[in-house]
């Protein structure tokens, strides 16, 4: 029972988003040697089909549109509605990314189909799509199949291991009929100087008492950067003089979840952990074995913040640019 | 203006999860309103401050679900609407038994949260915007009104995206919208007295293929035991070269 | 012919100025009825005894050595020149009148001089700390009546002592030293100036002496002086039973729309006496640790604003003027503020009046109170400053739902999980896991217990204070006591929410905490929690609980009296003691830990400047510790800074939140390596034999 299985391309920052790679990975197997398309948005887009068709998509669909430079919901969601109307897909796939969360429930409710959102997995079984995702935020995980209609699923970047197919794909050049935009966007401000903002990061280095002083917030600050999160402290931390008191995180300061969270020279203390308690995965480095932070971390490294701190930023630099 | 709020009654975010035969059991559990939604119930209440709305709260949900609309209008809301749902239905569906819920009636601006804390699948408002034929803003994190058309920042992955969109449309709470007020105590009260409409699925007008739901839940299941927290060993920099591994193999976050 | 003349002008100024003093003193007592009228509980003798320590034993005001000697000479200085003023009045009319006390006289006459002499020393002197000395407190408040006062006083001896000196030069009579002394001195002085002369000056201080003391009388009323009128009823009016117990709110009463005080008439006469009875003395403000610390919060100004706003408000509401006479207070001398003055003027409805919260006091200086008493402890007049803060943060909380992020943060906490992080309530059992020396069966896991262990929220969750009631709990296992816990059935005591102004949380958790109570049977409570200790004690029997309640320092004194433990081991610290406000100023409680550390060998006691009913609160209490600190300075860290003056080597405490409070005060002063910080269940249990 093969599948023709539609990919929704998404670019940022002049790059293809890994998590459309991965998309593209989950596609070819879910096709079951049925069609894999993929759909590549906006001016210039077809610098990006050698790259789409390194991971098995037949066929790659270009809307050079000069509307689809920017993203607004009705622009794209007429477009991919024409792409799926033209190809027949069955299956639909994308990231679980800012345009993905966005278009994705939108397209779906106009083809009254269902959605499979926030995917970190994806299988066949007996030829249904079974998928797997987290609920409760990850407290526990369901799996969901369609009954009927379309399948439409976004899938949660970072989840699902890339596998090259390079084949020969043919380039569709199509032209959407896009009208009556009902949302102008007036401007897009990027939080690329302060960093980005603490309660939304999905990483946060934070620096408590042990940091010592402003300066020892740089390791810190790098390392965010290497990883795109943003930089939190202690109250102790901010008491001490060492950053502002926005970035202090506790039951008096800011709450956060982040999916994962580096205490660096922090003790644990409950008003502190009242604020971050929540996050997906923490990360402890205190040179102080005994230090209660230790018991909510899921790891830990018993070392001297200055050393650890740089050592990892390094680390993740490597690991980083080879994927 | 007409404000219209969909709101859903979710698990605290404290709460265990604990399955019984497939099913996340409800026992001595603690239900919230949906903290996404609770900003949306604010910056409706606000906005009724400012320039005077009428607000209306919608949830679809088995009775239990009452409650949150109670906190709704303490907090200042002025309708509830309760569709009793007790049997299947998806976002698909409940996109549809919102419409129907509604029908009839105008509302300029219809305010959901960016997602429910428990299903989490950031569906359902956009569905409906979709259903109701009006545009959408999602993940908001401010929202001013002037006249019939409003000026929207929402956050998209860290960067703010300012928009402008005419009324009616319909926006979904991201955190950072707003701080949400404690319910006094007159409004506690009040709000016991203010009309709470009650429908069934019987009651609306709905096809079959409206509830015929799209997509079955399978199964559901808890994550492995995490394990106590690992503190790891060995010289520094085997440490740390581990522990990337670690949190990009074992706990992908990276 | 004179003679006449000098009684009729005397009989109209006279007339005049009692009428004045009447009309202001009854404008007052209006005022004050304004206020919600509450049920009076005779207890006449605990009243009593309380109007002769405090009034007539000036009690309070010995806190102040110097202070307190000057207020005793004035106060009752005051009562025996009120005799002899009559005296000096009659003499006006009767030429050299005297009392008829036969041979006793002479003694009437030297006590007169002798007490008019002191008190006017104590006048100087008064003027002196206030001017010259620049005593702190009493420059907190700055303006003309102050001034009047020492000046009036001042004036009002001297014309005594002029008045008599004269007479005697008028009546032709040689001074007599021995009875007296002071006058005697004038008499001799102006001997020889011939009577007629002596005539004139007599009625000229006489007058002098008279005005003054009529002027005196009209300006009582108008300033603080008026405590002089108020604050013995104010002493014995006052709430009686435990101190710091808070008002009960009934929410069954339907018709109720308002909760807690966002009027001034909405207080209770009895709260509204105190504001008249202020003496604007500052020795609370003094005190104050958010005064001391840079926050707006003054207890004694909150008094003053209140005072003067209840004065305006109750001039507009009955159409009274509170300021007199007219051509005095037309230049505003005595109106404190410009509405007051105006509101004297113009009917009630024309004057836009203030709001109290937000105008008279900001919530910002309702917020930053640590309900420590402290204030309260200090007042020689008996003013409650704690009941109103919590009456207008109630109004705020439950009324208005308006308040810090943090506090609503800290109420839903408590509402969904019943402790103030959040942390999932079946987790609060935990802590007993974390160490396997100890046995703590849960109330079903036993069939019988003698006490039940109130672990509280900070024992439960706080990885810090979970090290206490271990070592709690491993004292009562070596003691041999049997104990339960309520384990995940426990719930938050409600004494936070209480002291936020959310009472109706509170008696929710009060309902249930002992419903769950009774449900086990409990007759004993023992916590490690002074403000669950005092809200269990002090607040729950109105409720209904019928128990027991211990702090665990009483316990573990009474287990080392009776030779159930027996600390043996060494402990060599010199520990800085700090007195938690709820276990001492709420309740007294200030050698029984002395005691204890006493018997610790090698524990030397080191005691803090501000000790016992004196301490300084830690900043922690009245629901400080889960709000952020912005303004001024730390409280923890000027606490911790007074303890570290004695270069101790441990700060000992008895409280989970004070610990905290100074644990983060000797991190922010680096000193956490040399300084530890230890309850005292935790220096017992490492003394104890292995
Ligand atoms: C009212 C109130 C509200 C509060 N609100 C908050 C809040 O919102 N958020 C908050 O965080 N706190 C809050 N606190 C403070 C809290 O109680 C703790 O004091 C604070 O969290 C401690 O900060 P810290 O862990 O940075 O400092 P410390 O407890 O001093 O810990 C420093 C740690 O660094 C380690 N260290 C030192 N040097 C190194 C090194 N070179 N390498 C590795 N590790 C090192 C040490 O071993 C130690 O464990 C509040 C307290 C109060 C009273
Ligand atoms: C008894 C039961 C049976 C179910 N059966 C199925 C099933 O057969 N198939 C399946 O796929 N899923 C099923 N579900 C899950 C259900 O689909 C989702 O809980 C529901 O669709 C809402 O989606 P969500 O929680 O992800 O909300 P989201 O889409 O994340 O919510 C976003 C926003 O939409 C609004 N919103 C969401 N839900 C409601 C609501 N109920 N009323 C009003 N506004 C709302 C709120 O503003 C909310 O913030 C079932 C759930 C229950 C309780
Ligand atoms: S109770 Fe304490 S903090 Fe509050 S006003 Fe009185 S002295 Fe100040
Ligand atoms: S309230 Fe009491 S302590 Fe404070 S100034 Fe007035 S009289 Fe003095």
């Amino acid at each position: 029972m093969s599948k023709k299985v539609l990919v929704f391309v998404e670019s940022k920052d002049g790059k293809l988003r890994n998590v459309s790679f991965e998309a593209l990975t989950v596609a070819k197997q879910l096709a079951g040697g049925g069609e894999v398309i993929a759909a590549l948005f906006g001016t210039g887009a077809t610098e990006f089909v050698q790259e789409v068709s390194q991971y098995g998509s037949n066929k790659v669909y270009v809307l050079e549109d000069e509307v689809l430079v920017t993203y607004t919901t009705d622009g794209y969601t007429q477009a991919l509605c024409q792409v799926i109307e033209d190809v027949q897909a069955e299956v639909i796939l994308m990231g679980h990314t800012a345009i993905g969360k966005d278009v994705a429930p939108r397209v779906a409710a106009r083809f009254g189909a269902g959605l499979a959102s926030d995917c970190i997995g994806a299988d066949l079984e007996n030829g249904d799509i079974v998928f797997t995702r987290p609920i409760y935020a990850g407290k526990a995980f369901q799996k969901k199949v369609f009954n009927q209609g379309k399948v439409f699923a976004t899938l949660r970047p970072n989840n699902f291991e890339l596998k090259e197919n390079p084949v020969q794909a043919e380039v569709v050049s199509f032209q959407p009929v896009i009208k009556d935009l009902r949302t102008i966007v007036k401007e897009i401000v990027r939080k690329t100087t302060g960093g980005v903002d603490l309660s939304e990061a999905k990483v946060i280095i934070s620096g408590g008492r042990g940091v010592k002083s402003k300066d020892g917030f740089q390791p810190l600050q790098e390392l965010a950067e290497v990883l795109g999160g943003a930089v939190g402290a202690s109250r102790g931390a901010c008491d001490a003089d060492f950053c502002d008191y926005a970035l202090q995180i506790g039951q008096t300061g800011k709450v956060v979840t982040p999916d994962l969270y580096i205490a660096c020279g922090i003790s644990g203390a409950i008003q502190h952990l009242a604020g971050m308690s929540n996050s997906k995965v923490i990360v402890a480095i205190n040179k102080d074995p005994e230090a209660p932070i230790f018991q909510v971390a899921d790891y830990g490294i018993v070392g001297d913040l200055f050393e650890v701190v740089p050592l990892l930023t390094e680390e993740f630099k490597k690991v980083l640019v080879l994927s | 203006m007409n404000i219209l709020v969909l709101v859903k009654q979710t698990f605290d975010t404290e709460e265990k999860i604990v399955i019984q035969n497939g099913q996340i059991s409800e026992e001595n559990v603690e239900f919230i309103l949906n903290p996404y939604d609770e900003y949306a119930v604010e910056e409706a209440v606000k906005i009724k401050e400012d320039s005077g709305a009428g607000i209306t709260v919608l949830t679809v949900g088995p009775n239990r679900s009452e409650s949150v609309l109670r906190t709704a209008l303490a907090m200042g809301a002025d309708k509830g609407v309760i569709v009793e749902l007790e049997e299947q239905a998806d976002e698909y569906a409940i996109a549809k038994i919102i419409k129907a819920a509604i029908k009839g009636q105008e509302y300029d601006l219809v305010l959901g949260g960016n997602m429910a804390v428990d299903s989490g699948s950031g569906q359902v408002s956009i569905r409906v915007a979709e259903e109701l034929g009006i545009p959408q803003v999602a993940t908001i994190t401010k929202l001013s009104l002037e006249g019939s058309k409003a000026i929207v920042e929402r956050d998209i992955e860290g960067d703010v995206e300012v928009i402008e969109v005419n009324l009616p449309f319909l926006a979904t709470a991201q955190q950072g919208l707003n701080e949400p007020r404690y319910p006094s105590l007159p409004g506690i009260m009040k709000a016991k007295k203010k009309p709470l409409e009650r429908f069934t699925l019987e009651d609306l007008e709905l096809s079959e293929d409206d509830l015929a739901t799209r997509t079955t839940v399978q199964d559901q299941y808890l994550p492995p035991k995490k394990q106590a927290g690992k503190v790891l060993e060995g010289e520094i920099g085997q440490q740390v070269h581990d522990l990337v591994n670690l949190l990009r193999s074992e706990a992908k976050v990276v | 012919m004179l003679l006449l003349l000098n009684f009729l002008a005397f009989l109209a100024v006279t007339g005049y100025a009692v009428y004045l003093f009447v009309q202001l003193v009854y404008s007052r007592y209006l005022f004050v009825k304004l206020g919600k009228k509450v049920d009076f509980e005779p207890n006449l003798k605990e009243r009593i005894n309380a109007v002769l320590v405090n009034v007539f034993g000036q009690r309070k005001l010995f806190k102040d050595k110097k202070s307190g000697l000057m207020h005793l000479v004035l106060f009752y200085g005051f009562f025996i020149i009120q005799v002899g003023l009559v005296e000096i009045i009659i003499k006006g009319f009767i030429r050299g009148y005297e009392f008829p006390f036969g041979g006793a006289y002479k003694y009437f006459s030297l006590l007169q001089e002798w007490t008019v002499f002191l008190m006017l020393c104590a006048m100087v002197y008064a003027f002196y700390r206030r001017y010259i000395e620049k005593l702190k407190r009493l420059q907190l408040k700055r303006d003309a009546k102050a001034a009047f006062v020492i000046i009036a006083l001042i004036t009002l001896t001297i014309a005594i002592l002029l008045t008599l000196g004269f007479e005697k030069v008028m009546l032709g009579q040689n001074p007599d030293f021995s009875h007296a002394p002071f006058s005697g001195v004038i008499t001799a002085a102006f001997s020889g100036i011939g009577k007629a002369a002596g005539t004139a000056l007599f009625y000229l201080f006489w007058w002098l002496h008279l005005l003054t003391v009529l002027s005196f009388m009209v300006f009582v009323p108008q300033s603080k002086q008026a405590h002089e009128l108020f604050a013995m009823f104010n002493i014995f009016f006052k709430k009686v039973g435990p101190v710091g117990k808070l008002r009960k709110i009934d929410f069954e009463d339907d018709g109720v729309e308002e909760f807690g005080v966002g009027k001034i008439e909405n207080f209770t006469r009895q709260q509204l006496i105190d504001l008249y009875a202020c003496a604007e003395c500052g020795r609370c403000t003094n005190m104050c640790p958010a005064s001391v610390t840079g926050k707006t919060l003054s207890p004694m100004h909150l008094i003053v604003k209140m005072r003067d706003h209840l004065t305006e408000t109750g001039a507009s509401i009955t159409s009274r003027s509170p300021w007199m006479p007219s051509f005095v207070s037309g230049t505003s001398a005595l109106a404190p503020s410009l509405t007051a003055g105006l509101a004297a003027q113009e009917t009630a409805s024309t004057v836009e009046m203030p709001n109290l919260i937000g105008d008279v006091i900001t919530e910002e200086e309702l917020w930053a109170c640590t309900t420590c008493r402290n204030c309260e402890d200090q007042c020689p007049v008996a003013n409650e400053h704690v009941d109103k803060i919590i009456d207008l943060r109630r109004y705020l909380v439950m009324t208005e739902g308006s308040m810090p992020n943090e506090a609503t943060r800290y109420f839903q906490n408590i509402e969904r999980q019943s402790n103030p992080w959040g942390i999932n309530r079946k987790e609060r059992i935990k802590w007993r896991e974390e160490r396997d020396d100890i046995n703590v069966p849960t109330v079903n896991e036993v069939k019988e217990f003698e006490y039940l262990f109130w672990v509280g929220s900070m024992g439960s969750f706080d990885k810090r204070s979970q090290k206490i009631v271990q070592s709690f709990a491993k004292i009562m296992n070596t003691a041999g006591i049997s104990f339960a816990i309520l384990g995940n059935e426990e719930r938050n005591s409600g004494d936070t929410a209480r002291r936020m102004g959310n009472e109706f949380l509170f008696q929710q958790l009060c309902h249930d905490n002992i419903a769950n109570f009774q449900a086990y049977g409990v007759r004993k409570i023992v916590t490690i929690d002074p403000h669950a200790y005092n809200t269990f004690k002090h607040e729950y029997p109105e409720f209904g609980l019928e128990a027991e309640v211990y702090h665990h320092t009483e316990l573990i004194w009474k287990w080392i009296q009776e030779g159930r433990i027996k600390p043996v081991k060494e402990v060599n610290e010199a520990i800085a003691y700090h007195d938690s406000c709820y276990l001492g100023r709420y309740n007294n409680i200030y050698d029984i830990p002395r005691q204890i550390l006493k018997s610790v060998p090698g524990v030397k006691i080191l005691e803090m400047e501000r000790n016992k009913e004196n301490a300084m609160c830690c900043g922690a209490g009245g629901g400080r510790m889960w709000i952020e600190e912005t303004q001024g300075k730390r409280i923890n860290v000027e606490r911790v800074e007074q303890a570290l003056d004695l270069s101790p080597t441990m700060i000992g405490s008895n409280c989970p939140y004070c610990l905290t409070m100074l644990t983060d005060g000797t991190k922010a002063k680096e000193a956490e390596d040399q300084v530890r910080t230890r309850d005292i269940a935790e220096i017992v249990e490492s003394s104890l034999a292995g």
